[in-house]
């Protein structure tokens, strides 16, 4: 019997109702078809979740999955993913997160963990290696997540022996915007899981192992590997940190560049430049730059950035103040340049909060005239304790704004809080009602599309959300790419799942750039619409496979990660870039059939008028003034780009026999 | 009135312009917050010449990000350089070419 490299061919599922569990024996094709992660969790939901059923019910099922390159100590390949059905969209739901508990769910010897059924009690759900046991979570329920994680950590370890996947209350009331947090700090944070978890009556889930994952060419990895690492590192050491120093132009280099252009000799910015910035920054340092440029919506979508929080305003919350809060580095894991941070704020009494990121920032700062970085801080910490997703309950907020700002809503309907633009303490309040559930807290911590419906009074015609899920703060009249992804990609309202937007604004490079695709299909011009379909259809494929082997995404901004490789020299099954690509198109297909296979429609997913610059959603003054985005013709494009039928969203039946799929999608298929 | 103000004032440099470039431009990180003194009149169009002589790798950035060129900002309005080239700045104008940060 030949061994088999990269993959142990196992995944576990685990039925709470019952307390048993057994290991489904995966064959080798299906990772080679589908690789991990997302590809992996689609071909599992598809055969295990009972179709059209409600995600909280107890038959309903979800799969925490790992990427092929997860728990092999890649660089970048701290990585967890999770799949299912949302419970806020009722469409295919699933997320990428930081933290060790997918490595760890290798280490026990499984690529995946399926979790159906009901637990008759609260119970936190412990697999070490085979050995699987739910225990009751006792007085852990109704905890907070810092003395949930302090809890599990004293009982079964710290993040080397296991990794922990748990709730915190607004998870265990079922709120429909929570979230799921992974080893504390990380959290899958979109779609509503946390709501599963406590459907559940799952408080957390631990995973330890003991094993390893067969490496092909050891030799080869390790190469690969410190490759990577040697490139990030140097770009990231003392050295280059000075180098770089002395190009700031204001600097002795300023005159040598000077003299160099004169002798015709270009001299590039090191991207050694933009890799400090990101590590040291993540995506706070996009703050500012997007609230000015229009890429983040202010005032639930219809403000104007320049005008109603200029920069000035804006550089409050930016990068720079938020650097100067952190108190410690945060790593996904396996992480040479990690991006994230610990923070502290002595006048709210904040320690040991994970950094507010830019969805935040944007979220509880610019979209709500908020520039006090306390207060957006205090709001994150507040999510993070509760456990519901920062981005929704923002978006909830400023909802909230208008509908007080339009008399749909006043104080007196809001405990006596007086919501009002640029009050940020106002705002800290609600976002701990949502936390907590009390008062009005029980019907926003649902979403804005379900706030808006518990309201009524015409306040859903500002509701900004797709489907339910409200989306990130990247505005479609900037990047338009964005925007198709928001309404075409099976997973409504997300900004993480594949935009070509990068492309449309930094001009970055395709990351299979030997798949063979034409180079003109690859690149879009930013102020044209042309071929933006097509372009978009490439890079949500390409996105899967980054998922599917389970790197970090901005990967695609800092670059030199050789994907194909790294898999060759783990597995030895000899994909090339090409073979790959065709992996990632099965991946978004599996996962748009989920949607068909539950009786949803392209039209089902609408863009707010305010996101394609429609109604009041066309801007008087700013960068996005007059600017009309035509969103449903780019889904058309991208849906045609796809080959799936722009009506019913189903596949042809072509496409699918051309990746091998007829049989297995049949019953969704377009003729 | 500063000093350095003054002098510039006095050497036929009256209009000073706030001039702020960041962001991720090409594959590298660019951070710059100056105020720039120029000359009374001075077009749009002139000021790439200017920075370049000033140490600012203007057209390599253009060159490396097309994009910029629909970016650059005057006064908190859209202000591309090819369509307004012969607008004048004028003393107090604040100029923000700030790279698109989409995503993440």
């Amino acid at each position: 019997m030949s061994m088999t490299y990269g993959v142990h061919g196992r995944v576990l599922k685990v039925d709470l109702s019952s307390g048993t569990h057994e290991v489904l024996e995966v064959e080798t094709d299906v990772y080679r078809q589908f690789l991990g992660g997302y590809g992996l969790g689609a071909w599992l939901m598809w055969h295990h979740y009972p179709a059209g059923v409600d995600p909280l019910r107890p038959e309903a099922c979800f799969a925490l999955v790992s990427g092929l390159l997860t728990g092999t100590h890649t660089p970048f390949s701290g990585r967890t993913q999770i799949v299912g059905k949302s419970p806020l969209t009722g469409s295919w739901a699933d997320s990428n997160s930081g933290g060790s508990v997918a490595m760890h769910l290798r280490e026990a010897g499984f690529e995946a963990l399926i979790v159906t059924g009901r637990a008759p009690e609260p119970s936190v759900l412990v697999v070490r290696d085979d050995e699987v046991i739910i225990a009751p979570a006792g007085e852990l329920w109704g905890r907070e997540i810092p003395e949930t994680f302090d809890h599990l950590k004293e009982e079964y370890g710290g993040k080397s022996e296991v990794g922990v996947s748990a709730i915190g209350p607004a998870g265990e009331r079922q709120a429909r915007i929570a979230a799921v947090l992974n080893d504390r700090y990380h959290a899958f944070g979109r779609q509503g899981f946390g709501a599963i978890y406590g459907s559940k009556n799952l408080k957390a889930v631990v995973i330890g192992g003991t094993g390893k994952v067969p490496i092909h060419d050891r030799e080869r990895f390790d190469v690969l590997c410190q490759k990577v690492n040697r490139t990030y590192k140097s770009d990231l050491s003392r050295f280059m940190r000075f180098m770089v120093w002395t190009t700031k132009t204001k600097l002795w280099f300023g005159w040598v560049y000077r003299l160099l252009t004169r002798l015709g000799i270009k001299a590039d910015l090191p991207q050694a430049t933009f890799r400090q910035a990101f590590s040291d920054r993540g995506t706070t340092l996009g703050l500012a730059l997007s609230t000015e440029n229009g890429d983040a919506p202010v005032r639930n979508w219809a403000g104007v950035g320049t005008r109603d929080f200029p920069l000035r305003r804006a550089l409050k919350i930016d990068g720079e103040a938020v650097h100067k809060t952190v108190t410690k580095k945060l790593s996904c894991g396996s992480c040479p340049a990690p991006c994230k941070g610990i923070v502290g704020i002595k006048k709210r009494g904040l320690s040991d909060v994970r950094r507010p990121d830019y969805e935040t920032l944007a979220g509880f700062g610019a979209n709500l005239l908020n520039d006090d970085l306390g207060i957006v801080t205090a709001c994150h910490d507040a999510c993070n304790r509760y456990g519901f997703d920062a981005l929704s309950s923002a978006a909830t907020l400023g909802w909230v704004c208008e509908a007080v700002e339009k008399g749909a809503l006043t104080a007196a309907d809001l405990d006596g809080i007086d919501m009002r633009w640029g009050d940020g303490e106002a705002a800290l309040a609600l976002t701990i009602k949502i936390g907590t559930g009390e008062g009005c807290g029980a019907w926003l911590q649902h979403g804005v599309a379900a706030a808006a419906a518990h309201v009524g009074k015409g306040s859903d015609a500002y509701a900004v959300h797709v489907h339910g899920q409200e989306p990130a703060w990247h505005d479609p009249r900037f990047t338009p790419m964005m925007g198709i992804n928001y309404i075409a990609d099976p997973s409504p309202g997300r900004h993480t799942s594949g935009s070509g937007s990068w492309q449309e604004t930094f001009n970055t490079g395709f990351p299979l750039p030997k798949a063979g695709l034409p180079k003109d299909e690859l690149t879009v011009s930013w102020k044209s619409h042309d071929g933006k379909g097509q372009t978009q259809a490439h890079y949500s494929n390409a996105h899967q496979v980054l998922n599917g082997l389970g790197l970090c995404m901005f990967t695609g901004l800092t670059g030199n990660v050789p994907w194909r490789d790294l898999l060759d020299a783990v597995t030895g099954w000899g994909m090339s870039e090409a073979d790959l690509l065709e992996s990632g198109e099965r991946i978004q297909m599996l996962r748009q059939a989920f949607n068909v296979r539950e009786g949803l429609k392209p039209a089902d997913f609408k863009p707010h008028p305010r996101m394609m610059g429609q109604g009041d959603g066309k801007l008087d003054a700013g960068p996005l003034r007059d600017i009309e985005v035509p969103l449903l013709e780019l889904r058309e494009a991208y849906f045609a780009a796809m080959d799936w039928d722009p009506e019913t969203g189903r596949p042809s039946r072509s496409r699918a026999a051309a990746l091998g799929l007829e049989d297995l999608l049949a019953p969704v298929l377009a003729e | 009135m500063k000093l350095r103000d003054a002098l510039h004032r006095a050497t036929g440099r009256p209009v000073c312009v706030h001039l702020i470039i960041k962001g991720r431009i090409g594959t590298g990180w660019v951070d710059i917050d100056r105020h720039l003194w120029l000359r009374k009149g001075t077009p749009l169009a002139d000021l790439v010449p200017i920075l370049e002589a000033d140490g600012v790798p203007f057209t390599a950035i253009l060159d490396e990000s097309p994009h910029l060129r629909h970016t650059m900002m005057l006064n908190g309005e859209r202000c591309p350089i090819e369509d307004n080239g012969a607008r004048e700045l004028e003393d107090g104008d604040a100029l923000y070419l700030l790279a698109p940060f989409a995503g993440g």
